[in-house]
């Protein structure tokens, strides 16, 4: 995705503001009220030195070539998003400004997570084994080499935030859905940033909660979404890339190959004329599973499956996901009424 | 951006407040906000928090598109009241769904509007009682101190949450409060609560650029974000199905910029509270309900907070006298019917010399004759079109004034009783004859957009038509061929902008239009008074938005088969802006004939001076060019 340079410098300066004075009210919140707990300056010194720089392609199409990473072994291993930037011959700067070349081990790319190995010995690291998982209100720290403005030995950027709700990922990237779409970690620190993707978020302590993904925005709410995929996730794909098992399908939703249709239910809807056409049913087809089972024209479908049906053509996405030989549960307004009625099309 | 350091400016003071003596803030909870605050704080909160889910409705809100995802709202009674963002439901959907806490999904009705703070009560009929949130005060809020904004829009099991401080209390025209933490669709709706779980106010879009529903929308991820408190007495009126809007006082101020201007009343309508109240023009408004106004945004944001129905008690300087009325505010005031005294106009050198006058319009009733120059009105001097102008903008319809022209050496005073402004075309009105000429190229700087300009030679100032053609025109000689002997009989300044894209005009184009236009205005010769932009089809729907983009600018609309924009059906006539509207119908086409009929009656309901004509298409020159040289007219 493009920014205007203007929203670019307008986020730059924002992150760059906000993220200081965190950083500062952090510190002088947990030194004078909780003295018991590391100081927030602390927490950061122990997390840096895991995390990389990334460098890479992309540069020629106008995107960034360059993302960040972290070590997950004390020999080398790095997670980091599978993106183009891994296209082309891959440098790691390390956080004391080493540089490297880094071998790409393997990508997932239904989780678009990649492992890339550089030659290095006694390295911190994130432990997967260790890693926590965080609630809405949990405070985190996002390490990340955003818009790119660290180089050298200068250190990954830092933001704090909480996090906002754990939920399954419904994003999209362009006009296509992103492959991944296990949970997600939705975060309240403006985290979609270009270069940010592959930056690891931390809770108060330090311990590691999960990964940065790539900039998407909200297939519900066409909102930029700023996530993390959690920890536990991210450590499932690790292991599927080192085991060579990287065609092995997530356990998303799949479509049934035979849905079940209106036609089967003998359902004929009111004609979808307008954006968000109501679905009201229009006419039912006699002998039917519908007539069977009481419905009438003019009901209203107000729910598949215990989810609210938006208009026609949602109530359609809905019927795609089920399978034409399992039991429909609809619920229907009719008049001031409302009907909870099952349904089985095909009966054998 | 400026927001944000005024928000640094006052999250460092409170580091250095909490460092220094954290026992003289105690009253409020001026803490940062630790993991378990937050949690608790949440618990506390989170059973009055519901979800809303519709079915049904339009598909964009305001260019924004509606989405299916669950929206929040926030119960404000035990047997059922839940009150939310009004941009949440503003697609108007023909189903709403609320789904509470320990609760089957209910259907909801509509209950009452805050126009003002862009809030909808509804009802559900729950099983048992819901959860109510403690409220806090507006009152006992601080800047800098804590503030999470809750939406349940993520996840039914576990609101999503997102935590910040309070960056400004009393914006939007006292109003809102504001914040740094996340507000947008995720949790418009939902409430802004303090570390104790109290709720400060309902998250909403709020925008200090426009008051439409969803203005404010675009700004999530900026560290900006708006909340309006519950006031008790307002959600009680709402409780009993009544809807409330923003109270307005009806004046119009002598303003150059509102944070520089002194409040000086320069119209208000008679029908307006500020008239009813005893308010005059010339007052200087100093205080309002005691708080002292020395500039106009002050009386703004004095009066932002109050509904419709509302008394404000207003001080004010009159003659070097402290005087003070009672007003009661207005949902709103009825649009403006500006005063005619029958005459066209043109500059002279001291005062206005009278071109024309109407006959059996009151100028030509009381006598007053051609050539006549007009130096006072009611005793005041009048000096040029300008000043006759503003003086007319408070003299009411129906009024008799006193009108003193000097005929020859000699001064004389008529007595006359002033009309509505109307349209109307007067017959024989001597042309002023100028020089053919031949187009010339005008360009504005950082525009891409083309536009050709002709302006016919005369030592007197030109009328200016701006006319947008269809938007695939792209031969501005052939357009100049249609209209330029008209042009040279009226002294009509022609503009013949074209549009970026051969399909349509776009709403971006319009300030490069106002721009081409004071471009010329500043090079040629052109009255003031008779500036008018049209066009035909989409082009006259484009006028439509130019027109009222910079109403001062624009005397004169011109529609010629073409509907007006949907956006233009919200403005009516005001003291300030005396514009008036023509529309052509010049399709033969009973279709376009019934839009035609439909915008005249709009623009007359909103006290627009309208004409209504039909003529074939060779005619649209004439027509048009002849009504400009009339569109100076007093």
């Amino acid at each position: 995705m493009f920014y205007t340079s203007n929203q670019k410098i307008q986020r730059l300066l924002r992150f760059g503001v906000a993220g200081c004075l965190s950083a500062a009210m952090w510190c002088m919140g947990e030194v004078h009220l909780r003295g018991q707990t590391l100081s927030l300056p602390d927490v950061i010194e122990s997390v840096q030195p895991k995390m990389v720089k990334i460098f890479g392609g992309g540069g020629l199409r106008r995107l960034e070539s360059w993302q960040t990473g972290f070590f997950v072994s004390n020999d080398g291993l790095i997670v980091t998003v599978w993106s183009y930037v891994l296209d082309s011959e891959t440098t790691v700067v390390l956080a004391d400004g080493r540089r490297a070349t880094a071998e790409l081990l393997g990508y997932h790319p239904q989780y678009e997570l990649a492992l890339l190995k550089v030659d290095v010995q006694d390295q911190p690291f994130f432990n997967p084994d260790l890693s926590v998982k965080g609630v809405p209100g949990t405070t985190v720290l996002a390490f990340s080499n955003l818009y790119g403005v660290a180089n050298g030995n200068e250190q990954c950027s830092v933001q704090s935030g909480v996090v906002s709700a754990v939920v399954p990922l419904n994003a999209r990237r362009g006009n296509r859905r992103t492959s991944y779409q296990g949970p997600a970690i939705i975060v309240d620190a403006i985290t979609n940033n270009p270069g940010a993707a592959g930056g690891a978020v931390t809770n108060r302590q330090g311990q590691w909660l999960g990964l940065i993904g790539r900039e998407s925005r909200s297939a519900e709410s066409d909102l930029w979404l700023n996530y993390a995929i959690p920890a536990a996730q991210v450590t499932m794909a690790m292991d599927l890339i080192l085991a060579g098992k990287t065609n092995e399908n997530l356990s998303v939703d799949r479509e049934p190959t035979e849905p079940i249709t209106l036609e089967l239910m003998g359902l004929v809807m009111v004609p979808n004329v307008v954006a968000r056409t109501p679905p009201f049913i229009d006419q039912v087809t006699t002998g039917s599973a519908a007539e069977r089972s009481g419905l009438q024209k003019d009901d209203l479908i107000v729910e598949v499956g215990g989810k609210v049906t938006t208009s026609f053509k949602d109530l359609q996405n809905r019927l795609r996901q089920i399978d034409r030989d399992s039991q429909v549960t609809l619920m229907i307004q009719r008049g001031d009424q409302f009907i909870n009625v099952t349904l089985q099309a095909n009966q054998r | 951006m400026t927001a944000q350091k005024i928000f640094m400016a006052g999250a460092v003071s409170v580091i250095f407040w909490l460092g220094l003596s954290l026992s003289l803030v105690a009253q409020v909870a001026v803490e940062l906000p630790t993991q378990s605050a937050i949690r608790s704080a949440l618990a506390k909160v989170k059973p009055a928090i519901v979800q809303i889910e519709t079915i049904g409705g339009r598909d964009s809100i305001g260019g924004t598109r509606v989405t299916n995802q669950p929206k929040t709202g926030l119960v404000v009674g035990r047997d059922g009241w839940v009150i939310t963002a009004s941009f949440n439901l503003a697609h108007e959907p023909t189903t709403i769904f609320v789904r509470a806490a320990n609760e089957q999904r209910l259907p909801a009705t509509v209950v009452s509007k805050d126009h003002s703070r862009k809030l909808t009560l509804l009802k559900i009929e729950p099983s048992r009682s819901l959860a109510e949130p403690e409220l806090v005060g507006r009152n006992q809020l601080a800047v800098g101190q804590a503030a999470i904004a809750i939406g349940r829009s993520l996840d039914w099991q576990n609101p999503n949450v997102s935590v910040g401080i309070v960056s400004a209390l009393r914006r939007i025209w006292d109003r809102a409060i504001q914040t740094d933490a996340g507000v947008s669709p995720h949790n418009f709706g939902g409430p802004l609560i303090d570390l104790n779980g109290r709720v400060m106010g309902v998250l909403v879009p709020m925008s200090p650029q426009g008051d439409e529903v969803s203005d404010g929308t675009e700004w999530y991820d900026s560290g900006i974000g708006f909340a309006v408190p519950l006031e008790p007495a307002a959600l009680q009126q709402m409780l009993n199905g009544k809807s409330l809007w923003r109270g307005q006082l009806g004046v119009t101020f002598k303003e150059t910029d509102g944070y520089a201007s002194s409040p000086v009343i320069a119209a208000c309508p008679g029908n307006s509270p500020a008239a009813r109240s005893g308010l005059q023009v010339g007052d200087e408004i100093k205080q309002i309900d005691g708080v002292p106004t020395s500039l106009v945004n002050q009386v703004r944001h004095a009066l932002g907070a109050h509904y419709a129905g509302e008394e404000v008690t207003i001080s004010f300087l009159r003659d070097d006298e402290m005087l003070s009325a009672k007003a009661t505010l207005a949902k709103d005031i009825e649009p403006w019917r500006h005063a005619m005294l029958g005459l066209l106009a043109q500059p002279a050198e001291n005062g206005v010399r009278i071109r024309h006058v109407f006959p059996q319009g009151p100028a030509a009733i009381a006598g007053i004759q051609v050539d006549d120059r007009l130096v006072a009105i009611n005793g005041k001097p009048i000096a040029s079109q300008e000043a006759l102008e503003l003086e007319l903008m408070n003299i009411a319809v129906d009024s008799v004034i006193a009108v003193s022209v000097l005929r020859g050496e000699q001064e004389r005073v008529f007595e006359l009783s002033v009309v509505a402004l109307s349209a109307e075309k007067s017959a024989d009105v001597t042309r002023q004859a100028a020089d053919a000429s031949k187009l010339v190229p005008l360009t504005v700087a950082e525009s891409p957009n083309l536009c050709h300009g002709y302006f016919p030679k005369s030592d007197r100032p030109s009328a200016l038509l701006m006319w947008l053609g269809e938007p695939g025109e792209r031969d501005p000689e052939a357009t100049l061929t249609r209209w330029q002997a008209w042009c040279d009989a009226t002294n009509t300044a022609l503009l013949i902008p074209q549009s970026l894209n051969e399909k349509r005009w776009t709403r971006d184009e319009i300030e490069f239009l106002n721009k081409v236009t004071e471009q010329a205005r500043q090079q040629y010769n052109i009255d003031p008074f008779r500036i008018a932009v049209g066009g035909q089809t989409t082009g006259g729907t484009m006028a439509s938005l130019v027109a009222m983009s910079q109403r001062a600018t624009w005397r004169g609309l011109i529609l010629i088969n073409a509907p007006a924009a949907t956006r233009v059906a919200q403005f009516q006539s005001e003291p300030k802006q005396r514009q008036m509207v023509l529309i052509v119908d010049a399709a033969a086409e009973e279709k376009i004939a019934q839009q035609m009929e439909r915008w005249t009656k709009h623009f007359e309901d909103q006290m627009f001076p309208v004409t209504l004509l039909e003529t074939d298409p060779s005619g649209i020159p004439e027509i048009v060019t002849q009504w400009l040289a009339q569109l100076a007219r007093f």
